[in-house]
């Protein structure tokens, strides 16, 4: 490995405002984003470029075009020391290196905590600064235990960047991006990622049906395959409705719902895409009280429009309700009377139970929703899943927490389209939000996969831990993305920047400082390596071993 | 006459700079600009290093009665430009000295003596002095006020590139340039003026003159 060339050095700063370099490479050679490192006694600061600004000694020498009036060279000479390019950097970490082995005070026997913390204190004046080199960047990204996974490349220089799996699944997580910005296939490797490392379950809500057995990439009309086909062994296929398939393919089992799964709180959640009056609770409170809890939606199905014992009318008499709320209740619900996915009895096992002994032993499940696209399908199906899979973990963690019992599986949940259930109206009815804000510490976990991040409640917002985003060209889905991050006015040139495909940038928890890279690409190439991790892994050990002698 | 020969001697002095008297015996007067050095008289004292900033000739009372005559024969104006009466005088201006063989840039810590001999430099010793340490020498060049000091930079650079590039030293002129932006770059207009005059100059980079155009 050869020094890295310094590219320019230290004329002033802050830690508000971020260190200002002088660039001695010509500002072609260096972007908005690169990853740059700082040494300056003993300590070695990481910083991302966030802004470059051409400046001149004295206005005049830029203002006057001087080249004609004296000969190129001098004209050269002159240029190279009074015009200039000024970068500004937002140092994030700082490592302390300790002295050098020639240093009087090096201390061999010293013991140095050498990991990278928060940026607390600036380089010295003039202190050199030059691009990361690969170890750099493996220094910071690279997770000391085996739950790295290789999310992309430094766009410079393609140096490697690693996210970490373990700390990714501890709070919930965003992955934004505006359409045709490769959120899909993003999102593919990373759940890639999280199944092959054991980490976590994931349970995807497929609302467009490409994760399980892939699709056709719109760009280049080859399929993409889906996380079933790839890895059979660990994912499984589940679809909406009895008999259902799955963009042609034969599912691993399907989906269908009990009357007595649906409960009065998750037709409530429903009151925006029913459009249910105010009296509703009321209403489906009687209900059960009537007909009791497991009883209410299949009594209350089977009650008839017209006059007369057994009518709605007759009920609501009986049972001192609103005759017209009663009405009203029954002619909306209509809709989820004629849900096919709803049966009054199973004759099998009840697939609610299946999927979550799925998750409980390490599976992952995708749950595709086949043909049933409407919203109200996505918000009731997802709302009685998470409901129940929210029950049993908060049941396995107390058990684990109180008795000793088996520590529950951390689980993902997938969540594409989110802004249709975490949106300002929905996020304080939906169990997501409650995921998003309390079940961190139950094992569950959000993903958050859309398209218009400031659709979706501030409170879940700020609750995401790692924010991974494409380009986002409207100035309040950035702000979204990036609320609650400090550096945020530096970092929103740098999402409006990317390219609009295969850049991402990374930020908050699950990376220790944001940086924009170049996404993996979603090929067969992945796959390759993916199912041939252990190779990999020694062959990157190998390249390390290399660096570190060639450094020797 | 040799370059290293003499060529008048010290009429006055004080720490910057000296006026010389010419012997207008000799053939050539020491051009503008030219490096010339002074061994000062006195023992252990330092030869001084220093450029040639003004010539002067000046009129005795006989030139004002040949003026006036219609006719000069040539021998009559030879001999009036040769023997004059009153000599034709240098201004140096003070650069820097050498002491125990040692160059430095700062002003000599004595003037040297009325009377004292004065030469002109050869390549050798131009390259040793303007090749020691950083351009120090420089910063009392930009401060001379007697002519503009992009002429005198001009002529110094023109001889010194030709020194170094007679002896194989490359890119002495483009770093002697750089220490000229660098000093300068506070002083858009003077800047200028000194880079316009260097440029008139022709002076290659490489240390050989450019061709005319």
């Amino acid at each position: 490995m050869t020094p890295a060339e310094n590219i320019g050095f230290v004329i002033g700063g802050s830690l508000k405002e971020g260190l200002f370099v002088r660039l001695t490479v010509p500002a072609e050679r260096i972007q908005e984003g690169a990853f740059v490192v700082i040494e300056s006694n003993g300590l070695k600061f990481y910083g991302l470029v966030v802004n470059l600004s051409l400046k001149s000694y004295d206005p005049r020498y830029s203002q006057d075009l001087i080249a004609g009036r004296m000969s190129d060279k001098i004209t050269t000479l002159l240029h190279n020391q009074t015009l200039f390019t000024e970068m500004e950097v937002l140092p994030v970490l700082m490592q302390n290196t300790g002295p050098e082995l020639e240093d009087p005070n090096y201390d061999p026997n010293a013991v140095m905590d050498k990991s990278p913390m928060p940026v607390k204190t600036l380089p010295i004046h003039q202190a050199p600064v030059r691009l990361a080199t690969e170890f750099d960047i493996s220094e910071v990204f690279k997770p000391k235990e085996k739950n790295g996974f290789v999310i992309g490349t430094t766009r410079e220089q393609g140096h490697p960047v690693h996210i970490d799996m373990d700390k990714f699944i501890q709070r919930s997580s965003g992955i934004f991006g505006a359409t045709g910005t490769g959120k899909s296939y993003l999102t593919r490797m990373i759940l890639a990622g999280l199944i092959q490392s054991k980490q976590a379950a994931v349970l995807v809500f497929d609302m467009h049906n490409e994760y399980a057995y892939g699709d056709i990439s719109p760009d280049t009309d080859i399929k993409a395959p889906g996380l079933c086909e790839k890895m059979k062994k660990r994912v499984k296929s589940c679809a909406l409705g009895a008999s259902a398939k799955i963009a042609g393919n034969q599912p691993d089992f399907d989906l269908v719902l009990e009357y007595s799964d649906i409960l009065p709180s998750d037709i409530e959640m429903l009151t925006r895409e029913l459009n249910l009056r105010e009296t509703t609770p009321a209403t489906l409170s009687a209900l059960v009280q009537s007909f009791g809890i497991n009883k209410w939606f299949e009594s209350f199905k089977n009650l008839t429009m017209g006059e007369g014992e057994g009518s709605v009318v007759d009920w609501a008499r009986n049972n001192n309700v609103n005759e017209a709320a009663a009405l009203s209740l029954y002619s909306k619900l209509e809709r989820v009377f004629r849900l096919n996915y709803l049966v009054p009895k199973l004759t099998g096992p009840s697939s609610i139970v299946k999927i979550i002994d799925y998750l409980k032993n390490g599976y992952s499940v995708i749950l595709s929703f086949g043909e049933y696209e409407t919203d109200l399908d996505y918000l009731l199906v997802t709302n009685i899943l998470t409901r129940k899979i929210r029950e049993e973990w908060e049941r396995m963690t107390n058990e684990y927490r109180n008795q000793g019992g088996v520590k529950p599986t951390p689980l993902v949940i997938a969540l594409e389209e989110a802004h249709k259930l975490l949106n300002r109206e929905m996020a304080g009815q939906t169990t997501f939000s409650t995921i998003a804000r309390e079940m961190r510490k139950y094992f569950v976990t959000l993903l958050i996969i859309d398209q218009r991040p400031s659709q979706i409640y501030d409170e879940v917002m700020s609750q995401l831990g790692t924010r991974i985003s494409g380009w986002l060209g409207d100035d309040e889905d950035i702000a979204a993305v990036l609320s609650g991050l400090s550096g945020r006015d530096s970092l929103r040139g740098m999402l409006a920047r990317l390219q609009p495909k295969e850049e991402v940038l990374l930020l908050g928890y699950g990376v220790p400082m944001p940086i924009p890279i170049r996404s993996r690409r979603y090929d067969a190439q992945f796959w390759q390596e993916m199912l041939n991790e252990d190779e990999l892994s020694a062959t990157d050990k190998q390249k390390f071993r290399e660096m570190i002698f060639d450094d020797f | 006459m040799t370059d290293t020969s003499m060529f008048g001697r010290i009429l006055s002095s004080n720490i910057r700079e000296c006026v010389v008297g010419y012997r207008t015996s000799e053939s050539a007067i020491p051009p503008f600009g030219s490096m010339v050095r002074i061994p000062v008289s006195h023992a252990q004292q330092p030869e001084i290093y220093g450029l040639v900033t003004d010539i002067q000739i000046e009129e005795d009372g006989f030139l004002r009665q040949l003026a006036t005559n219609d006719q000069v024969s040539e021998e009559v104006m030879l001999d009036a430009r040769a023997n004059r009466n009153v000599p034709v005088v240098l201004r140096i201006l003070f650069i820097g000295y050498l002491e125990n063989g040692n160059i430095s840039h700062l002003l000599p810590p004595c003037p040297p003596l009325t009377l004292d001999n004065i030469y002109k430099c050869t390549n050798a010793e131009i390259t040793a002095f303007t090749s020691f340490g950083n351009f120090g020498y420089i910063r009392h060049i930009l401060k001379v006020t007697n002519v503009p000091p992009g002429e005198l930079l001009a002529a110094h650079i023109s001889q010194a590139a030709k020194a170094q590039f007679a002896d194989n030293h490359f890119g002495w002129t483009e770093r002697a340039i750089n220490e000229v932006i660098y000093l300068m770059r506070d002083n858009y207009a003077d800047l200028l003026a000194i880079l316009g005059a260097i440029g008139d100059a022709d002076i290659s980079l490489d240390g050989e003159e450019e061709e005319q155009e």
